[in-house]
């Protein structure tokens, strides 16, 4: 069984605060589908660096305040 | 559910269902002989069932059909086949072993036929794993 990764994210909130982006919508413009940014949230995918600033610069933020490392 | 982990469930039951009709006309045969037209028929039937399985699913989600493998998909891809390799890899040495010790060439053409089959199968199972526990 797959190891969850020990990278967290806050893309869930960030659509949600940038009113309401689709999972559909956010995966369209940074080049993946919609279940792999469904995986994503659920912490069953981390993303390449290059989506993850793809993200981050979708929202106009930095890195680091999508993605974190737990542990 | 994405396309291609329905695809993979698709194609492994397809598979299963091919091989059992394969199993089913084989074994009448004395001593399962290798026969031509059963694995021809079993070729086609593989193939028409691919076919529409395929042409169902893609039907089903016709967005998700023609959307390219993103990294997600490449990245199960490249897992799930990686290891099937080392299935069929075992499968085919284990089935040249059998025939060096005095097996005959048609248990040689069985056991290379069930390694491709067991690797194929062992890789739609990776996939749909990777896919739901994550990779």
């Amino acid at each position: 069984m797959a190891k969850k990764p020990p990278i967290t994210n806050r893309v869930r909130e960030l659509r949600e605060a940038h009113g309401g982006v689709t999972q559909a919508a956010l995966g369209d413009a940074i080049g993946v589908t919609r279940q792999t940014i469904i995986a994503i949230e659920q912490d069953r995918y981390s993303p390449s660096l290059e989506s993850a600033f793809r993200i981050a610069r979708f929202f106009k933020v930095g890195v680091e305040d999508v993605f974190g490392w737990e542990g | 559910m994405s396309f291609r982990e329905k695809s993979a469930w698709v194609m492994a039951a397809i598979i299963i269902i091919t091989v059992g009709l394969y199993v089913a006309l084989i074994s009448p045969i004395p001593g399962s002989a290798l026969s031509l037209p059963v694995v021809i028929g079993a070729i086609i039937v593989l193939a028409i069932l691919s076919v529409f399985g395929q042409t169902a699913i893609a039907i089903l989600s016709p967005k998700d059909a023609g959307a390219a493998a993103d990294e997600r998909d490449k990245r199960v891809a490249e897992k799930a086949s990686s290891i099937a390799g080392t299935v069929l890899t075992v499968g085919v040495v284990i089935s040249l072993g059998m025939y060096v010790v005095g097996h005959g060439g048609h248990a040689l053409f069985h056991a290379v036929f069930a390694s491709l089959v067991i690797a194929q199968l062992a890789e739609y199972a990776l996939t749909i794993l990777y896919y739901r526990r994550g990779v």
